[in-house]
């Protein structure tokens, strides 16, 4: 009886042996199927998600290690004072993939002057969604959702049955207030993620 | 023979058992017979199949990048023997799925076919369209044109909205801007992952299909039958029909459209999405808040649509208020395709404004809105054309046709120029023409709106308004051009096209031309007539060299010179104004007027005392561009910007076989 019963009890560990084993060895060809699987798309990961965190650098020849943040747009002289809003190319850096040249277009501006001593300078990046709004002499109109704003880049009203999607006013771009005063508009060039009320910029 | 055949095939059989695979395919049954209404399926499937196929085709000829998508896509339209027949048939072929898609979508819904136990099937087709949308908004990128790169742009500029958003845009954009990489990633989704995913899911569906087989709501209307052959022969026959359409579209249009190369710094005044992506186009027009029109409102008629199913199997009358949902969404999805396409030709309609007053001033803005859209578009196919015909002349350099060619035509730059600098107060716009919001192409190809009328608080056009523009520009210097500046009459010198809208228009030129040249005598107006020829031979325009050789053997300009110093009245031209002497100096020097020279030096500074210099108060609202000429810095324009209006408005090459740009772009 004992000896049947420690048989029965040893067939009994087997089995659980048996269970476990085969848990094991589940779990085992889980983690390996799963690492075997994952590897293709483990491989091109850091490719694909770099445009989350590459940052652009300068060839050696630019002789700085850093993008120059200021751009110059034009003479403070050139603009009249009361003339409508005047378009200027911003030179910059420009880096495009594998691409890089120095002092090509980057951005589009309107620049008007409002006092003496006090210019306006607007990306001409239109907030709803990202077309570049055209002057007409009177306001500024985007030609892709009829998104208005008036010569200061401030947003029309929509009464009236106007229409005006854009959540905020054009951008407004900040001016060397030194370089200024020397005659010069440099600003900061930067364009701001579009469809929102405040202004984010993109980097 | 035979024997042979029948060996194969059992040989064939034994190894794959293809045999009841096929005959599982064709000898499916189909409850209640035949019909027409199930033919939408395999129409889908070979129109996919097509994209597949001219896809694979495509892509042996295009490269993504910057400086060569544009020029492949060119390449194949305009060289590749019979390329423009493949892409047309590619873009079509997407057309027809995004026609027949709804169609399907309405036919399960109607036969009930998406309820227990095909709710995942139905969810399949919901993905199936997400994709096939996905791969029209990504293929519609890769031609790196403008219409394409301004209308993904918007489209990817709404991917930042939702939370989380600015991460999945720079991954499809490739970065922050718009460059190679956007290219590079399009494709990528366009020609891979995209059409991958596609497919399995398709397979996936159709396996879905035939596991639960036809659902009919009236199965015992006719004798069942098999699939095999009369739904075969529907399907064919419906698929053939697709085939001749879309055919017959290729044929019409001469395949896809193709615009000018992509410009990432330049106003496109045309950009619109594909016609299927209209609707949401239009619904981003209604909302101030971009996120509802974006994002919520296309959302929630997603979660509808994947919802519809489980409230169909749970709620008595669901499945009626499903049908009646679906119209209503495409129904109103229609509604605002329309809409946005009447918008954009409202300035071809009728004018006919609304009474009401608010609704008039939105009338007017749109109309002018839609002229805008109207005049940028037909701008958009004259480019085309001119980099057509530049690189037939000129071939495509490595840099690329954009920065290679284009950048250097005063035939496409001066208008852009003018646009963005001049257009603020001049137009450009053949005055001849009678009807202003005609649709005849030519007229509004070579049209540059300038500043609209000020109008009141109604909409209405104020009657007398303080100077708000300058002259068209259109033919300046030829002898329509001086023939209106010395006209009195009301689209003469005074008129809209000339000094109306200008301070001139009270000026001493104007009253001399309104008072002395009115009621001629005809020997009096032939001398008139000798005048503008003489004066507009001053340019040496090359679109007017034969008239003014002609002129000058039949002394018809000799007669003018002389005419100039003689007095009509009392007063003569020369006792104002210069003529290859130092007299008069009291108005601008008509020696060389409208020369290359001239234009350029007045553009630059029109304070020059040769022009307006002579009187501070003359000159009106017209800016220096570069009154530096030694440091450019100083300057609202470069002398190379100048330039290229200054040649475009004269015309000078636009012969390209006598244009400058052949010393200057020939290799």
């Amino acid at each position: 009886m004992d000896v049947n019963k420690d048989v029965d009890s040893t067939e009994e560990s087997n089995q659980t042996d048996a269970a476990r084993r085969q848990l094991t060895v589940a779990a085992l060809t889980g983690c390996v199927t799963a690492v075997v699987g994952f590897f293709p798309f483990a491989a091109g990961l850091a490719a694909f998600l770099s445009p989350l965190y590459r940052k652009e650098k300068l060839p050696t020849v630019a002789g700085t290690e850093t993008v120059s943040k200021t751009n110059f747009v034009c003479s403070l002289s050139a603009l009249q004072m009361d003339a409508p809003p005047q378009r200027f190319k911003v030179k910059g850096d420009q880096f495009n993939a594998w691409n890089f040249e120095a002092h090509q277009d980057v951005g589009d501006v309107f620049v008007r002057r409002t006092a003496p001593d006090q210019v306006r300078v607007l990306n001409a990046t239109c907030p709803h969604a990202g077309c570049a709004v055209a002057c007409n002499g009177t306001a500024f109109i985007c030609p892709c959702h009829n998104s208005s704003f008036d010569l200061d880049g401030e947003k029309l009203k929509s009464d009236s049955g106007r229409e005006n999607p854009s959540p905020r006013s054009m951008d407004a771009l900040e001016v060397d207030p030194q370089k200024l005063a020397e005659g010069e508009v440099w600003i900061e060039f930067q364009n701001f993620y579009t469809g929102r009320e405040d202004r984010k910029p993109k980097t | 023979m035979r024997s042979l055949l029948l060996g194969l095939h059992a040989w064939l059989d034994e190894r794959t058992g293809f045999q009841q695979q096929y005959e599982d395919a064709l000898y499916e049954n189909v409850p209640g017979g035949s019909r027409w209404i199930y033919v939408t399926g395999s129409m889908l499937v070979l129109a996919f199949v097509t994209q597949v196929v001219t896809g694979f085709a495509l892509w042996m000829f295009y490269s993504p990048g910057s400086q060569n998508a544009w020029e492949s896509v060119f390449w194949i339209q305009t060289q590749v023997p019979g390329g423009w027949f493949l892409r047309g048939v590619h873009h079509y072929m997407s057309n027809a799925m995004m026609v027949i898609l709804p169609l399907h979508l309405l036919q399960v819904v109607l036969f009930k076919a998406y309820v227990k136990p095909r709710e995942i099937n139905f969810w399949m087709g919901l993905v199936l369209m997400l994709l096939v949308m996905g791969l029209g908004l990504t293929g519609y990128l890769l031609p790196w044109d403008q219409k394409g790169y301004w209308a993904t742009k918007v489209a990817t500029e709404l991917m930042s909205l939702p939370p989380g958003g600015e991460m999945i845009q720079k991954l499809v954009v490739g970065g922050i801007e718009y460059g190679h990489h956007t290219l590079t990633r399009f494709f990528a989704l366009h020609a891979g992952l995209l059409p991958t995913l596609l497919v399995l899911v398709l397979a996936f569906h159709v396996a879905l299909f035939r596991r639960h087989g036809i659902t009919v709501p009236n199965p015992g209307r006719r004798a069942d039958e098999y699939f095999w052959p009369r739904q075969v022969l529907k399907d064919a026959v419906a698929c053939g029909v697709m085939l001749i359409v879309v055919t017959g579209m290729v044929l019409y249009h001469h395949g896809a459209a193709l615009g000018p190369p992509a410009e990432p710094l330049e106003t496109f005044g045309a950009a619109r999405p594909e016609w299927y992506y209209l609707f949401l186009f239009q619904l981003l027009k209604k909302f101030e808040n971009e996120f509802i029109g974006a994002i919520v409102v296309p959302g929630v008629v997603m979660l509808f649509l994947f919802s519809m199913p489980l409230l169909a199997n749970r709620i008595r009358f669901a499945h009626i208020v499903n049908v009646v949902m679906l119209f209503v969404l495409l129904g109103g999805a229609a509604y605002l395709t329309y809409e946005a396409i009447y918008h954009d030709r409202l300035a071809q309609q009728e004018l006919n404004p609304p009474e009401n007053v608010d609704e008039r001033a939105l009338y007017f803005e749109r109309r002018e809105a839609s002229l805008k859209f109207i005049v940028s578009q037909a701008q958009a196919q004259r480019e085309f054309k001119r980099a057509q015909e530049l690189v037939e002349f000129f071939g495509i350099p490595k840099e690329g046709a954009a920065s290679g060619l284009l950048k250097h035509d005063p035939e496409i730059q001066g208008p852009r120029l003018f646009a963005s600098h001049c257009a603020s107060c001049h137009s450009y716009e053949n005055p001849e023409y009678e009807n202003p919001e005609s649709s005849n192409q030519e007229y509004q190809e070579n049209r540059i709106l300038g500043p609209p009328a000020p109008r009141d608080e109604q909409g209405e056009p104020l009657a007398d308004p303080l100077p708000y523009g300058a002259p068209n520009l259109y033919g300046f210097a030829n002898r329509q051009w001086f023939r209106r500046i010395l006209d009195p009459a009301d689209q003469g010198i005074a008129g809209d096209h000339m000094f109306g809208n200008t301070a001139h228009r009270d000026g001493e030129m104007v009253t001399f031309v309104q008072e002395e040249l009115t009621d001629l005598s005809d020997p009096q107006q032939t001398l008139v007539d000798d005048i503008v020829a003489a004066l507009s031979a001053e340019a040496k325009l090359k679109g007017q060299q034969q008239a003014d050789q002609v002129a000058q053997q039949d002394g018809t300009i000799q007669r003018g010179i002389a005419a100039l110093g003689e007095a009509v009245d009392s007063q003569s031209c020369l006792d104002c104004h210069c003529f290859h002497n130092d007299e008069g100096g009291m108005a601008p020097d008509l020696s060389n007027y409208g020369s290359l020279e001239w234009l350029t030096s007045f553009i630059a500074d029109p304070e020059q005392e040769r022009f307006y210099g002579y009187d501070s108060e003359m000159n009106d609202r017209m800016p220096s561009f570069a009154r530096h000429p030694h440091d450019p810095k100083l300057n609202l324009l470069t002398r190379r910007e100048i330039d290229l209006i200054a040649r475009w408005l004269r015309g000078d090459d636009r012969d390209l076989a006598t244009s400058h740009l052949r010393g200057q772009l020939a290799p």
